[in-house]
């Protein structure tokens, strides 16, 4: 989901409004993103640093990169809405891997669902076929949990 | 409207969807992207509880069904 408009200078309003309307509505938000963090590469493959710095100021708000400062500023907004500082989280390491994505999701839900006991419902918003078909083999394999999984498929 | 129906992202969304809800999991396809169908899912979710809008509690599942009506003492709209 894209709050803001290419280059973070205009807030796209239809998504600010879902945005605020899903975090006000839930006790706990995971932003799952497969983009990538250019802070992260520069830590983890220095001989990167130069290239990434080439292209920072281009194309680094833009789809494929996901900086921190963008993060921190979804998370800003996000605490905003909560008036709180819980309960909204930015995780910008969603597998590719529709099984390691599975995995991801079952182990927020899991760690959701010790918190707040068994009577939860889980919402799910996706759109490929990743995401659907991650849905599916949680599903199918944690029969427990089905019933409390609503998928929405945009 | 045979384009639709060739279209294999529809497609695999419709037949996944169909083996979603066989797990007893609830599926919500929607067509326009989300944020034009916001209303919409609030309606048909919890997610809307909060709202004027009105939760259409026939669309619900039996999980969600029964949270509504034991937590929230949900006058129902049909």
């Amino acid at each position: 989901m894209s709050v803001f408009y290419k280059k973070q200078r205009r807030i796209l309003l239809e998504a600010f409004r879902f945005f605020k309307r899903i975090i006000q509505s839930s006790d706990e938000v995971w932003l799952l993103t497969s983009r990538f963090d250019p802070d992260k590469i520069r830590e983890r493959f220095p001989f990167l640093r130069r290239v990434i710095d080439l292209f920072q100021r281009k194309v680094i708000d833009d789809f494929p990169f996901l900086d921190g400062a963008s993060i921190s500023r979804i998370e800003r907004l996000a605490y905003l809405f909560k008036q709180d500082k819980q309960g909204a989280a930015v995780l910008s390491e969603k597998s590719l891997n529709i099984k390691k994505r599975k995995e991801q999701l079952l182990r927020l839900i899991e760690n959701f669902r010790q918190k707040n006991g068994e009577d939860i419902v889980v919402y799910i918003i996706g759109s490929s076929l990743f995401d659907r078909r991650a849905v599916l083999g949680l599903c199918q394999e944690n029969a427990n949990l089905a019933s409390k999984i609503v998928y929405i498929d945009t | 409207m045979m384009i639709e129906r060739l279209n294999p992202g529809l497609l695999d969304r419709e037949f996944i969807g169909k083996k979603i809800e066989e797990t007893g999991a609830r599926f919500i396809p929607l067509g326009n992207g989300f944020f034009h169908c916001l209303d919409d899912v609030l309606r048909q979710t919890l997610l809307g509880r909060d709202t004027n809008l009105g939760i259409q509690t026939d669309r619900l599942s039996d999980h969600e069904r029964r949270i509504i009506e034991r937590d929230f003492s949900y006058s129902y709209h049909y």
